[in-house]
């Protein structure tokens, strides 16, 4: 520990209104007349409770710990800038802005710039003019410019603030609320600080004391704050148009930023004491110290290029009103390893875009997304399936607004559920699986009476089951194929995992191949059945063929296999299951794995390489004609790009076995699971490679 | 004259086997009482004396901490429950209390 001067004045020390006197010697007469390993502590105190305490001078725990070459020398916000100095500064700035919304802790980023913490020193008419009499360094950049970004940076941090604690995102899990009781101006209108912006912008334009170069870099620098606060309080629904054009605007000052990059002042400049990387141990956090490390201001300009993307891809979405255009892109984001993560504060946003709390894209009521519901699967609205109820209906009470009930707490929390971050995505949809069957039995009561009543089974009311089965089963695959992309499987999970999958995939294709036959040819939705018809073709083909091939993974050892089988499908053996009449489909039975494994060995027509070249034609095929199915709206060639994505799996394992016979020789430790590559298939390894894992 | 006014705690718990002396007496006296504690790096903690082993682990609850000198704090941080070992420590301060004899009250 670096030992200070510890002669400290009576005066200067806390005493909180009481008198103290030394009692050092009282402690050190009472040790003398203590054992080791005894101890005094106040009555209601416990050892335990002694042990949660945070221990000083522990640097893992004492957040307040200053270590040696830790001392910054004393910061003055006062300091005259140059322009130039005051770019990099911001730029600084802009990266620990961009770091906070990456997960990090505001004390650890954004705090750490310490102008935050001197706002109310960047006043004008408290500082003599004698201090900037350097014309190199007008106090305009301090009291002007500086001082309006901050107040944008701050407003910026507010308003994300209060997105993210909406509840669509997780708290410490996602990102980190804690403010440590510093301010965010949250008590200072936006307006405020735009208009502040616009004044440093436009006296940025007007001035003369410096060269053009610096005016213009700086301008760019204002206007692009400006224009991220100006999109994080427009409303997107209000103006479209409005809001589109300052996503173009901040994409036009961002490449003004790029092509005017901010030189690292010299390592002696005093500039560098503007960041304190320890501010936390000054503030009220118990969050023991971290340095965050900053990106390369090339990184920072990309994230915020990704911000400007995700704001552009939600003006667009917000603008969808399909339940299934919005289920697509979330899924999208998911499944595609190239597109980039979005940060926590854009996947709030879109969770209360898509309902906040009252109406379902700030304009429809729960009945509208009903229809929605229907109309997507079956091409025909819901109000004619009602009324086909009530007209055929055997009772007095109509059975319907317990089934409505029902999808509206199901519907809203599904969709924005695609937005939370994948565990908690996958734990959702696994929690929603009984509810989506209650739902499903709900139907299959209904269409029963009606078939009683002489509706026949071409009618497609008859059909309503089968679009929550669709919806159902989309989540069990989704639970099964995450496990995969969040590398929760052992070895010998997975082949259990994809032989799973297979059979849920085949009970979804025969449910789409019974909505196929009703659904009108030239409806849309008839358009995108086909496309979920051929995709969960050549997905079922690629995971009967990894099962095949990594079958010798499986340990036939039952009281090891039981116990995992059953924690790790728990979402399929709850007892609320028993109340329900109707059977659950595409539920996992554990004492089938065995027969199919011995009819597998015996299929001699059966080829893994086989599966995988017919999935790979139908893939290839889907991509060539450009087939993206009936809902994908803009996401076509998002969707066309997974797509080939999974082509590039199928390329990837073109060399499996090509017979039932050639398994035994197959090597199975050469598939190789990376979710970076594909988040759900393995590809096959090449031997250098294989040899290269085995040896570590 | 402010005297500090130490007591034996009723309200203390100890090792079975803790001796009972003066100077333990005086240390149980201080529980709960609210005490200054300097340590090497310059800061200060004010908060409630909780306990204590026999290496001078000394525990406070409630705790602020302040700073003096280059980057004070003046006006502290709340830091709760926490430990200070003994070797850190270049002061321990009780709070003064006014010795009771009965004339503060009417």
């Amino acid at each position: 520990m670096d030992d200070m001067n510890v002669d400290i004045p009576e005066e200067t020390l806390p005493s909180a209104g009481f008198i103290f006197e030394d009692v050092t010697s009282v402690f050190t007469e009472a040790a003398c007349d203590m054992e080791l390993g005894s101890f005094v502590f106040m009555d209601d105190l416990t050892l335990h409770d002694a042990m949660g305490a945070f221990e000083i001078g522990e640097p893992r725990l004492d957040s307040g710990l200053i270590t040696e070459g830790q001392n910054l020398p004393p910061f003055d916000p006062t300091m005259p800038l140059l322009p130039q100095e005051l770019c990099w500064i911001l730029d600084r700035a802009f990266s620990y802005e961009m770091e906070w919304h990456a997960g990090n802790l505001l004390s650890h980023t954004v705090f750490t710039f310490l102008y935050v913490h001197h706002l109310a020193d960047l006043d004008v008419d408290f500082m003599p003019s004698y201090v900037y009499q350097d014309p190199s360094r007008p106090r305009e950049l301090l009291f002007v410019v500086l001082k309006a970004w901050v107040t944008g940076l701050l407003k910026c941090c507010d308003l994300s603030w209060r997105e993210l604690s909406k509840g669509g995102v997780q708290d410490a899990e996602d990102w980190q609320s804690e403010k440590c009781d510093v301010s965010l101006l949250e008590g200072v209108p936006v307006k405020l600080a735009l208009s502040s912006l616009e004044e440093a912008s436009s006296w940025l334009l007007n001035t003369t004391k410096f060269p053009v170069l610096w005016r213009n870099a700086l301008r760019a620098r204002i206007t692009l704050r400006k224009i991220i606060l100006q999109i994080m309080h427009t409303d997107i629904f209000a103006s479209p148009s409005q809001y589109q054009d300052l996503i173009d605007t901040a994409r036009e000052q961002l490449a003004i930023i790029r092509s005017h990059p901010s030189p690292v002042p010299v390592a002696s400049s005093p500039v560098h004491h503007v960041f304190d990387p320890y501010i936390a141990r000054l503030l009220k956090t118990f969050v023991p110290l971290r340095i965050v490390p900053l990106p390369a201001p090339e990184e920072t300009w990309r994230s915020i290029s990704d911000l400007l993307d995700g704001w552009q891809e939600l003006c667009v979405l917000a603008q969808v009103h399909n339940l299934s255009t919005w289920e697509i892109v979330g899924h999208l984001r998911v499944w595609s390893p190239q597109l980039p993560p979005r940060i926590p504060y854009l996947r709030s946003q879109a969770q209360s875009t898509f309902y906040d709390g009252l109406l379902i894209l700030n304009k429809f009521t729960f009945t509208w997304m009903v229809d929605r519901f229907f109309y997507e699967t079956l091409g025909v609205t819901y109000d004619s399936l009602a009324s086909t109820i009530k007209q055929h209906w055997p009772f007095q009470a109509l059975p319907l607004s317990r089934m409505e009930r029902m999808l509206y707490k199901l519907i809203t929390p599904h969709i924005r559920g695609q937005w939370l971050n994948p565990p908690r995505r996958r734990r959702h949809l696994a929690k929603s699986l009984l509810d989506w069957h209650s739902l499903y039995d709900a139907l299959i009561e209904i269409t029963t009476h009606l078939r009683d009543t002489g509706v026949t089974k071409d009618h497609l009311v008859t059909q309503m089951p089968n679009v929550a089965l669709v919806w159902r089963l989309g989540a069990i695959r989704e639970v099964i194929f995450s496990g995969f992309q969040l590398e929760l499987f052992a070895r010998e999970e997975r082949p259990i995992a994809y032989w799973l999958v297979a059979q849920v995939l085949d009970e979804h294709l025969s449910c789409l191949d019974d909505l196929l036959r009703v659904v009108h040819k030239d409806s849309t939705a008839h358009h995108e059945l086909q496309f979920q018809y051929q995709l969960l073709t050549a997905l079922q083909s690629m995971s009967t063929a990894v099962f095949v091939a990594s079958m010798s993974f499986i340990s036939f050892d039952w009281s090891r296999l039981r116990p995992t089988f059953y924690r790790r499908y728990k979402w399929a053996f709850r007892p609320e299951y028993e109340d329900i009449e109707t059977q659950p489909i595409g539920h996992p039975d554990i004492c089938r794995l065995m027969p199919t494994c011995a009819d597998v060995l015996q299929n001699e027509l059966f080829s893994p390489s086989g599966e995988i070249e017919m999935a790979e034609t139908i893939l290839s095929g889907l991509t060539k004609f450009g087939n993206s199915g009936g809902w994908a709206a803009s996401w076509a060639n998002d969707r066309l790009q997974f797509l080939s994505c999974l082509v590039d799996a199928c390329k990837g394992l073109r060399a499996l076995p090509a017979s039932v016979k050639e398994i035994e020789a197959f090597d199975a430790s050469s598939l190789k699971w990376d979710p970076t590559v594909h988040p759900w298939f393995p590809a096959i390894a090449a031997s250098a490679e294989r040899r290269e894992d085995q040896i570590y | 004259m402010d005297t500090i006014v130490l007591s034996s705690s009723p309200t203390a718990s100890s090792t079975p086997n803790l001796p009972k002396t003066p100077a333990i007496d005086h240390l149980k006296g201080l529980l709960k009482q609210i005490v200054r504690v300097t340590i090497l790096d310059g800061r200060v903690f004010l908060g409630s004396f909780a306990g204590t082993d026999q290496p001078l682990n000394i525990l406070l609850i409630n705790a602020e901490e302040y700073r003096i000198g280059l980057e004070e704090n003046p006006e502290g941080r709340y830091v709760g429950q926490i430990v200070i070992p003994w070797k850190l420590i270049v002061k321990v301060e009780g709070e003064v209390q006014q010795e009771d004899n009965g004339q503060m009250y009417f």
